[in-house]
């Protein structure tokens, strides 16, 4: 009964979907009297039916329905309770209906934007564009993926939750990674409604704010994702440039790049075609991840299931989203005020780093679907992998690292004269500073020495509000936003470098009582068990961690088997601290009673995670302060 | 060739007992950034470094045994290529097909630089 | 107006390929091998123990065969692989690649199912496996009289697919 009613609740949010779709567009060009509150309430309704949807899924899971043909593929009886809520979105079909869901919750929070209010028109189509998006993707789930599908006969038993998803960081991921990429359909909306209403700048004030909440999720999913690999997949990686990372990384360049491009678009007007192209382009690449992800066209270690028709569904909801967005763009957007910008101007500067972002993008998307067109025009297979992207990322981010320092100092309009002079304190303060880390981690490379320097220089330019404000924090909070966003990422940087030039991988065999060193780190096997997970065996080892002979930690890495899949998973033993990482992974018994052991040291390790969580803190201050100003306003 | 293999039996003999197998520390790092960069062939998109198959656990006792004997990166590269052709590597070759490919930064900076000057005046 | 629908075109061209990819079936892996010699090894028979070289093997069109006790598809493409090395009209010899392992089994599985092979060579090792560009079992070599290797199949051999890939090939070579 339960998943018959899910059915008929996907379909009433389909309808809502519609209607609110066809409300909003057919007011476009003649007048109809309370369009708008009709607008907002069918908004609310396919809110409410997916919620409704997604909760009855939820149901199934928990009840334990294998007559749902989902829920037998992705869980089973011995499933954890919490587990079982994740495992709504571990398969295709309910991390859909959480898309759906997701976006179908961003637009309700737009409609309750009481700044956009004021632009009635605007407000309006934006919501209607929404509606649309939601549309398609209902109709692709209806069509091909339907979650409460019913399956005969009802096993006894569900083939349950692929291992791999089975850790608390997996079950905020997905969602996580979610919201920012559904959140980039807001500014999009917002910039085709624009084009296709008012056509001036004033959607990039309230596009700023969305773009800034969803940047945040794509941030967090991301560092998410990649914390994840780290302890989970069981070789102490962290980032492998895989097809589906390079998906969330995409959008993610561009939104950054959007973020400051509203900026000057918001206050200066200028830019309005460039921020209206970034916002297509975000949420493009944002259904280009889906694609990618869902498709299987790419071989890569997350591919689900592969099914050409969901792929085919997907390219075709994105060729109509992007293919019509940029056709309206190509009628409608006006020539762009022209102004002569000076070379130093903040205007200049935020444009110049943006085109860097959007340069990093297409550098990804190229490396990413190269060997994809290779093989298409018949040319071979290649691999394009780590080697390729870390050594052509540097060809943008180097100059956009620099320039960032710079531009922190420039101003609106003119060109300060003596931008130069302000800036060579910080640089020479940035070269000295620099100069420790080869006398404390020795000399590794120039490029590593780049690195560093870079990351100093963008911490201390982004720091430099504060001291010239003498530390006066209600002074600086303006400020804090940029702040916080150049810190970390100037951490991140600095955690990359370091841990990439600095870091010790060693592959030892090791036997009970023996010891393997790695850098100034001793580790010895004490002892190799067995132990009982609620739905898994797992072999232990106990290692005992001393530096110097003194003892720091004992961990104990595991290699788990779970009862529904015979691929052994490995649990690694990690140490952390603020300064470096500890990694060790158990390999395999080669006999003798010895083991094989996969050992790492990595410095500054854990800047990588902690930079983008200090990013996103600035983000969250951001929207604090707009929704602070609004209020003032009123 | 059995000069190699020669010189290894010689090392194995040296060093037998527990440490037969492993590298010092400076091949290590080779081994370690090497078996990176070759791909996992039966695997989804795995480098040996990563991979428990077969095919990855054989691969790396070759290439290690490899920087035993004193090959190159280079020598072992070629080795893999002449086996598996180019997918097996991941860093890809330059050549005619790959041209794009590898100037594709300075194509991209090139082209973003004018957009720049476009929209910038 | 050019400038303004580049990247329009830009993005149905890219779209053009995502869709045509979508359809692309997995292709296999092309061998670098094909069209040279078979590589060098000297490989211990499973069943008489003696050491056979690369040079001892060649001398007649035949089929290099990969296979191991613990691979499905080689379970799969046995029977017809047995049917094959009794079909007097196509009258090729197989020669078996026993790949990484365990002897006792192998022989068992010869012994119960048939042995296809006029020759079977062990690999416990896989290192040759790897000279041959193996990556996974099983796996069909097509060679010449001079030890050429012609063609390449991965995955289980059957009639079909021997008569589509393989036959025309051999009717060449003789």
């Amino acid at each position: 009964m339960i998943p018959e009613l899910g059915q008929v609740f996907l379909v009433a949010a389909l309808a809502s979907a519609l209607l609110q779709f066809l409300g909003g567009i057919s007011s476009l060009s003649k007048n109809i009297p309370n369009i708008e509150l009709f607008v907002e309430r069918t908004t609310a309704m396919q809110t409410f039916f997916l919620i409704i949807c997604f909760g009855l899924l939820t149901t199934s899971f928990l009840q334990d329905d294998f007559s749902v043909l989902y829920v037998a593929s992705n869980s089973n009886t011995a499933l954890p309770i919490a587990y079982k809520f994740a495992a709504v979105w571990g398969g295709h079909e309910g991390s859909l209906l959480l898309w759906v869901l997701i976006l179908a919750v961003w637009t309700l929070f737009l409609s309750k934007d009481k700044a956009l209010k004021s632009l009635p028109e605007l407000r309006i189509q934006s919501l209607s564009i929404l509606g649309l998006i939601s549309l398609g993707f209902l109709i692709f789930i209806l069509y091909t993926s339907n979650p409460f599908e019913r399956l005969l006969p009802i096993p006894i038993q569900g083939r349950g939750l692929n291992p791999l998803l089975q850790d608390p960081a997996l079950v905020i991921h997905p969602p996580t990674l979610y919201a920012g990429y559904v959140g980039l359909a807001v500014p999009f909306a917002l910039a085709v409604a624009s084009l296709l209403t008012v056509n001036n700048h004033q959607w990039a004030k309230h596009a700023r704010s969305w773009t800034i909440l969803s940047w945040m999720f794509l941030t967090g999913g991301i560092a998410l994702g990649s914390w994840w690999a780290y302890y989970e997949l069981g070789w102490g990686g962290w980032w492998f440039w895989d097809p589906v990372e390079n998906a969330s990384l995409m959008p993610w360049f561009v939104a950054t790049a959007l973020m400051h491009s509203l900026i000057v678009t918001e206050k200066r007007g200028l830019f309005n075609g460039f921020s209206i192209l970034l916002a297509i382009t975000a949420f493009s690449l944002s259904l280009l991840g889906t694609f990618l992800v869902r498709s299987g066209v790419l071989i890569s270690v997350h591919s689900f299931a592969s099914d050409p028709q969901r792929g085919l569904f997907i390219l075709m909801l994105l060729a109509f989203f992007t293919g019509s967005a940029l056709v309206i763009y190509s009628i409608k957007q006006k020539k762009n005020r022209s102004e002569k910008l000076h070379p130093f101007s903040r205007e200049s500067l935020l444009l110049l780093n943006n085109v860097f972002l959007c340069a990093s993008a297409g550098l990804v998307l190229i490396g990413t679907v190269y060997p994809l067109i290779l093989e298409m025009l018949d040319l071979g297979k290649i691999s394009v992998g780590p080697p390729y992207f870390n050594f052509v990322i540097l060809f943008p981010f180097i100059p956009l690292l620099i320039f960032i320092g710079i531009a922190v100092f420039s101003n609106w309009r003119n060109d300060s004269k003596n931008i130069l002079k302000k800036v060579l304190p910080i640089l020479f303060l940035s070269l000295a500073l620099g100069l420790a880390f080869p006398f404390i981690y020795g000399w590794s490379s120039l490029i590593t020495l780049v690195g560093i320097y870079l990351a100093l220089w963008t911490m201390i330019t982004g720091i430099s509000p504060l001291i010239r404000n003498q530390f006066s924090i209600k002074k600086t909070l303006v400020f804090m936003p940029m702040m916080l966003g150049h810190i970390g990422l100037g951490l991140m940087i600095l955690g990359i470098t370091v841990t990439s030039s600095y870091g010790i991988t060693f592959d030892d065999s090791m036997s009970i009582e023996q010891s393997s060193r790695v850098g100034d780190y001793e580790f010895k096997l004490t002892k190799i068990g067995k132990r009982n997970g609620p739905n898994y065996l797992a072999q232990f080892a106990s290692i005992e961690i001393t530096k110097d002979g003194k003892y720091i930690q004992t961990v104990y890495p595991e290699k788990r088997v779970y009862d529904s899949s015979s691929m052994a998973m490995t649990e690694a033993g990690i140490e952390a601290n603020l300064f470096r990482d500890l990694f060790i992974a158990v390999g395999e018994d080669i006999g003798g009673g010895s083991w094989s052991m996969h050992l790492q040291y990595k410095p500054l390790l854990r800047l990588i995670w902690y930079g983008p969580i200090v990013m996103m803190l600035g983000g969250l201050i951001r929207v604090f302060l707009s929704k602070r100003n609004e209020e003032t306003y009123q | 060739m059995i000069r190699n293999k020669i010189f290894s039996l010689f090392i194995l003999l040296c060093f037998s007992g527990v440490a037969a197998d492993e590298l010092n520390t400076k091949d290590q790092l080779r081994y370690q950034s090497l078996i990176q960069e070759v791909r996992c062939l039966v695997c989804q998109n795995q480098s040996v470094a990563e991979s428990n198959a077969e095919l990855a656990k054989d691969l790396r006792r070759e290439i290690k045994l490899q920087i035993k004997d004193g090959k190159s990166d280079s020598d072992i590269k070629k080795y893999l290529f002449d086996r598996y052709g180019e997918f097996i590597l991941y860093e890809p070759a330059f050549s005619q097909k790959t041209f794009f490919l590898w100037f594709a930064p300075i194509i991209l900076l090139m082209m973003f630089y004018g957009w720049f000057k476009k929209i910038g005046n | 107006m050019t400038r303004r629908l580049l990247p329009l075109v830009l993005f149905f061209v890219l779209m053009g390929f995502l869709a045509l990819s979508l359809y692309e079936s997995e292709s296999e892996l092309p061998s670098p091998l094909i069209g040279k010699p078979i590589p060098e090894f000297s490989l211990e028979n499973l069943i008489t123990q003696q050491i056979h070289s690369n040079t001892e093997i060649i001398g007649e069109v035949s089929l290099i065969n990969v296979w191991a006790t613990w691979c499905v598809g080689c379970e799969i493409e046995h029977e017809f692989l047995v049917e094959l090395s009794q079909d007097e009209t196509v009258g090729i010899p197989i020669i078996g690649l026993n790949w990484k392992d365990d002897d006792q089994l192998a022989r068992l599985w010869l012994n119960q199912l048939g042995d296809p092979y006029s020759i079977v060579l062990k690999d416990p090792e896989g290192k040759t496996a790897i000279d041959f560009g193996v990556y996974g079992a099983p796996e069909t070599f097509l060679i010449d009289s001079n030890g050429i290797i012609h063609f390449k199949h991965i995955g289980p051999l059957d009639r079909e697919i021997f008569e589509k890939d393989f036959l025309p090939v051999i009717g060449e070579l003789n």
